[in-house]
């Protein structure tokens, strides 16, 4: 025995080899304990207790026993049943306490005792426990288990130092078995104590060192909620994506689709919405057996349409409708759908998605809304009449909906934005009566006002002036009333009945005596009056608004004054007038009015032919109001007052003046135009023109285009268009920024193009320029005088008539030359539409202007054709013969005189006559015979 | 010596000899008989046995493989520990003797040898080598327990080839299936997004990437790239929102890193075309 003794470590092992490759069936009570105990670490309380329970009746001797009644106490304790963990615990010291140092689970089951006894808010009971042990058992092996059990109690009881005091050597020491609960516990003493910051730290240290998943997903739980309450959701989600309880059976399955579905929530909150859908998503498809799935694949189709993937969301849904049995689960979808395409204004959509919505559930909890809103949506599309009948539809079908009077609303927005008014007005009285006591019968009253001024104004915008003042006179409103009873003045000056409004200012004084628009209705008054040629009446009430009481600095003021001024020229009191404008300079001087006031007497001075006066006037304008909307304008006069007063040195230097202090305006250009014109006209200088305006040109290399427009206008004039057209070339024109400028330009650009004989595109281009120089006031007459010539040369008589009529009416042509043209021209035209009456008189007017000989005999050849075609050979023969005798020699007239004068001989039965003037005519031109 | 230290040694030997007589292959046919030998691959579909009276053949359909034991390579524990330690150049060689050892047998051994070469020639970058292998593996084993870390390499194998429509379908019925594991999912997911910037559809491969972050938040070693790579995805997309939120979880859960810097870089170009 004794050899057996000293061999048998030996045999241990022999027969141990022998027993491992024997034996390799598991025993059946192996098996259930073993099931048991994988129950118990997973943590499934209701799993795990009745196979440990059955572990423990069946095998109570098997040598696992005490590890199987001490999960059996701790699944007793997890789920509250504390006296069972008591009775368990105290059966497994029963049987095992003896042999405590073999068995580890015996300390553990002394140290679990302190647990219960801390449940059940026995601290002190249970720290005096632990306490007895660790001086029993100071080298015991759970020693640091006991640690954390008081320190647990410590926490419990609120004694958190010394908590701290305990946990923390075992935080430090990383290989003890607790240290992951010892940085557990202290993180959450931390998180009692509002220290986050270290709980963080702590907690950040526990996820990466945490030994196994379940302390891991709590530190990662802990954490999140940590970052939760401080705000930071984004880390906080960070830690929740990352739990995950790695088992499947339901319960683990529950509480990871629990977590995807906070996170999934949180996201949505965040406005993430693709990952809000992945998340739901996830739910619905990995964890579909768990209740939340439906839910679940419901919030995944929304969050997809929030995301914008509706094809997707679509698919999605149909799916749900097709397999899941709870269709009414979805039955908002098309309904979220459509509110979401609305937000983005993509109707069309969402009226396909309301209607679908409405087939797929419609009596469906959101039928009524979807309703509504599909009308909602036909309005935003513009399609009124399906809106219109849907709304309709809406009130008739769900007659008790709160919501029918603001379909009420919305459908008299419609008829607003069509311009059916008296639709909309009828829409909110109806709702008005047939809801009396809602909310939107308040709304629809002020609509109504509101809809009668749009009505009103729109009416006034399209020249409907009378049934505008009619829409005004319905508006009763407090805000509206004091608007709409000045606009009722407005419109009757605007219709041309001025009694009536003068009346209604008046009307309008009287009932808001008070009102801001008070002056602005006294000056309209006013300007009624003077409309109605009241002007003495008129002045009246504008010396009535200057003796107001006023502030000095209301603008109607100067205003006022001024229109005196006009009231006195209209009364033909130029004194008067010129006294008038002085007071705007006197009272106002630094009014805009006072800027008026000197070009009117500038005016009046030229009238005067007080030309010299005029340009100091004009020139005083300037320095005073150097930005006032005359100053380039009144520039420009001072030059030509100066050239009307025959003093072309000064009028020479006023232009060039206007030309360099304006020199990007229209005024500016055809001042120098106009120098030029003078430079060539009253000095002969046109080289000198030319060189001034290189030098000009260096000087301000910025404003050379300008002033080869100026230059081109010049040489036009000077009947040399092809160097024009080299100076101007067509693309220069597209440089041109300033439109005053551009008008005048594209004049002389037509006016080169029919030197061009190019009359059609000169035509066109002229219609531009005349429709610029209409805008900016300035060029008009060029444009006009192209135009017609245009016009005329492409045999277009009638309009070429109506174009030179319109210019000579219109504008001032200071070239009398080109006056001259433009009355003859406009006499041709005449002779050629057969219409003589006024061909005399064109004519006279040509000749009047004193235009050169050359214009003097076409206008009596002119004459003498349109006698002849009158039949009047007589008068006719007579102004032939004066041709003849004055203008034979310009073979142009001469020629055309001689055959009208031997034509109305013959036409007279003077054969005679007619030889002698054939004879003559011979003589002068042998070649011209017929 | 006396009697009874007779008895003792006698007793001893037997017990050896029985433990070294059962450590020899025992192959086990389906009708019940059982040969102890040395068991081999002969050619395909059959197996031979080497006993100490002969050497017999078997067609593979009358073995119960199941029930047949090979006797354990001797070096199993060093394998596996070079395995562990990351030792891979000299792990390889051991398990491919294993390989010849218990050549295409459907025994566990085969199933481990399959298992070692595959993962050792896969982190040796002997990708064309180690992906049949792996595969081989799954389609041999298909309920092997090594199942999880074939699969997660025979993506990350076939990713770094030319991936293409077969190798989508194949990820999306990983991504599918409830039984994959959730790390391969993951890897799944990962490896349809890297397909999918292959070929130039982003907005596929932001939803993959996505599905990474959300669902699978507890797979540690794809978040820091899958995150930079949503952060960079939805800014391709003009979700300066999201994109913004990718960053600065960037920035925190992983500061001082290089990622963090260029996350930092980006975030400030996103705030300053928000602040024009």
């Amino acid at each position: 025995m004794i050899f057996i003794k000293k061999y048998s470590k030996i045999l241990l092992i022999i027969f141990a080899l022998a027993f491992s490759f024997y034996s390799n069936a598991e025993s059946k009570s192996d098996k259930l304990i073993e099931q048991a105990l994988a129950a118990a670490q997973s943590g499934n309380t209701k799993i795990a207790i009745p196979l440990l329970e059955q572990a423990e009746k069946k095998h109570p001797f098997h040598s696992a026993n005490s590890e199987i009644l001490f999960q059996l106490s701790s699944a007793y304790i997890d789920i509250g049943q504390y006296n069972k963990a008591a009775a368990t615990l105290n059966l497994l010291l029963k049987r095992y306490g003896k042999y405590g140092d073999k068995i580890a689970r015996v300390d553990s089951a002394i140290i679990a005792q302190a647990r219960i006894m801390t449940a059940k808010g026995k601290y002190d009971e249970a720290i005096q426990h632990i306490k007895t042990f660790l001086k029993n058992k100071p080298r015991s092996a759970a020693k640091d288990s006991a640690y954390y059990q008081l320190a647990s109690s410590y926490i419990a009881k609120g004694d958190y130092a010394d908590a701290s005091k305990l946990l923390t050597p075992v935080a430090a020491n990383e290989k003890s078995s607790m240290h992951d609960g010892a940085i557990y516990l202290l993180a959450n003493i931390a998180a009692k104590q509002k220290n986050y910051k270290k709980t963080e730290k702590l907690m950040s240290l526990l996820v990466k060192t945490a030994k196994n998943r379940d302390a891991k997903n709590s530190a990662l739980f802990k954490l999140g909620d940590i970052y939760r309450q401080n705000g930071n959701l984004i880390k906080a989600i960070d830690q929740y994506r990352r739990i995950k309880s790695k088992g499947n059976d339901l319960e683990a399955r529950k509480l990871n689709a629990g977590i995807l579905f906070e996170i999934a929530q949180t996201y949505e909150k965040l406005d993430h919405p693709l990952e809000a859908h992945i998340g739901f998503d996830g739910v619905a498809k990995l964890y579909a057996d768990t209740e939340m799935s439906t839910e679940a694949w419901h919030r995944a189709i929304l969050s997809d349409a929030d995301y914008g993937n509706y094809g997707r969301a679509e698919k999605s849904y149909f799916n749900f409708l097709k397999t899941h049995d709870k269709k009414t689960a979805v039955n908002d979808v098309r309904l979220y759908f459509a509110q979401r395409l609305m937000e983005k204004h993509d109707y069309s959509n969402a009226i396909y998605n309301l209607k679908m919505g409405l087939k797929e559930f419609p009596t469906g909890a959101y039928a009524e809304v979807s309703f509504n809103m599909l009308g909602i949506a036909y309005l935003n599309a513009k399609q009124f009449t399906d809106a219109e009948q849907t709304l309709k539809e809406f009130a008739k079908k769900f007659p008790d909906s709160e919501l029918v009077p603001a379909s009420y609303i919305y459908l008299s927005e419609a008829f607003i934005e069509q311009k059916y008014y008296n639709r909309a007005i009828t829409t909110l009285e109806n709702l008005i009566n047939d809801f009396p006591s809602s909310d939107e019968a308040d709304t629809a009253a002020e609509r109504v006002q509101e809809v009668h001024m749009i009505y009103a104004d729109y009416l006034t915008a399209t020249n409907k002036f009378i049934a505008a003042i009619d829409q005004y006179r319905k508006i009763t409103a407090t805000n509206l009333i004091e608007n709409a009873t000045f606009l009722i003045g407005d419109n009757y000056m605007q219709a041309g009945q001025y009694e009536n409004a003068s009346t209604a200012y008046m009307n309008f004084v009287d009932r808001f005596p008070d009102s801001e628009l008070v002056p602005q209705a006294k000056f309209s008054i006013g300007e009624a009056q003077m409309q109605a040629q009241k002007y003495a009446e008129a002045e009246k009430t504008f010396n009535s608004i200057i003796s107001g009481g006023l502030s000095e600095t209301n603008p109607v003021l100067p205003y006022a004054q001024l229109q005196i001024a006009f009231c006195k020229y209209y009364m033909d009191d130029t004194v008067g007038m010129s006294n008038a404008l002085a007071k705007v300079i006197e009272k106002y001087p630094v009014s805009s009015e006072a800027g008026d006031a000197y070009y009117w007497i500038g005016y009046l001075l030229r009238n005067t032919t007080a030309y010299n006066e005029a340009a100091e006037t004009y020139k005083t304008l300037i320095e005073n109001f150097p930005n006032h909307s005359y100053a380039s304008e009144a520039a420009y006069l001072a030059g030509e007052s100066y050239a009307l007063g025959n003093n072309f040195a000064k009028s020479l230097e006023a232009l060039k003046f206007a030309f360099n202090k304006f020199p990007y305006t229209g005024y500016g250009i055809y001042s120098l135009v106009r120098a030029g014109d003078i430079y060539n006209q009253k000095f002969n200088q046109f080289d000198t023109f030319l060189a001034e305006t290189d030098k000009l040109s260096k000087e301000k290399p910025n404003a050379k285009i300008y002033i080869d427009i100026a230059k081109a206008g010049v040489l036009m004039h000077a009947g040399k268009p092809k160097e024009a057209a080299l100076v101007m070339p067509e693309l220069a024109i597209e440089k041109i920024k300033y439109n005053d400028v551009l008008g005048y330009a594209l004049a002389l650009q037509a006016g080169i193009l029919n030197e061009k004989k190019e009359y059609q595109k000169a035509a066109e281009t002229a219609e531009q320029a005349e429709t610029i120089c209409l805008q900016t006031n300035l060029g008009l007459d060029e444009a006009l005088f192209q135009h017609a010539r245009a016009l005329f040369f492409q045999k277009e008589y009638e309009s070429a008539e109506q174009t030179y009529a319109k210019l000579l009416s219109e504008c001032i042509i200071p070239d009398n030359k080109i006056n001259a043209i433009a009355f003859l021209d406009q006499a041709e035209c005449l002779i050629e539409l057969n219409d003589y009456d006024k061909v005399i008189s064109l004519c006279d007017q040509a000749i009047k202007l004193r235009s050169g000989a050359e214009m003097s005999a076409r206008a009596v050849v002119l004459k003498g054709k349109s006698m002849y075609n009158k039949n009047e050979y007589k008068k006719a023969a007579q102004y032939f013969k004066r041709a003849t005798i004055l203008y034979g020699k310009i073979k142009k007239y001469g020629v055309p005189a001689f055959e009208g004068l031997i034509k109305s001989y013959k036409k007279l039965g003077l054969t005679e006559q007619a030889s002698a003037a054939r004879k003559k005519f011979t003589e002068l031109y042998p070649k011209v015979q017929k | 010596m006396t009697n009874k230290i007779k008895i003792f040694f006698v007793l001893a030997v037997l017990v050896l000899f029985a433990g070294l007589t059962v450590m020899a292959d025992i192959l086990v046919l389906k009708s019940g008989k059982k040969y102890n030998g040395i068991v081999s691959r002969s050619s395909p579909g059959k197996v031979a046995i080497r006993t100490k009276q002969a050497k017999m053949e078997f067609d593979d359909n009358k073995i119960s493989f199941k029930l047949t034991k090979m006797t354990p390579p001797r070096n199993a524990e060093k394998a596996f520990s070079l395995i562990k330690q990351k030792k891979y150049a000299k792990a390889e060689p051991i398990f491919t003797q294993w390989l010849k050892r218990y050549n295409d047998l459907q025994v566990p051994w085969f199933e481990r040898a399959l298992y070692g070469v595959g993962i050792c020639l896969a982190n040796e970058g002997k990708t064309k080598e180690a992906a049949p292998i792996l595969q081989k593996l799954l389609d041999k084993f298909p309920k092997t327990r090594y199942r999880n870390e074939a699969e997660y390499w025979l993506i990350e194998l076939q990713l770094s080839g030319k991936p293409g429509p077969e190798l989508e379908k194949k990820l999306k019925d990983l991504v599918k299936n409830p039984r994959t594991s959730d790390r391969i999912r993951a890897k799944a997911h990962q490896g349809l997004a890297k397909y999918y910037e292959s070929v130039n559809q982003p907005k596929k491969a932001l939803e993959e990437y996505v599905s990474i972050i959300v669902l699978h938040g507890d797979v540690d070693e794809l978040q820091e790239s899958t995150q930079a790579k949503c952060a960079d995805l939805f800014l391709q997309a003009g979700r300066t929102n999201e994109a913004a939120f990718y960053y600065k979880q960037i920035i925190e859960a992983y500061p001082n890193t290089d990622g963090a810097k260029i996350a930092e870089k980006k975030l400030s170009s996103i705030n300053n075309v928000k602040g024009d």
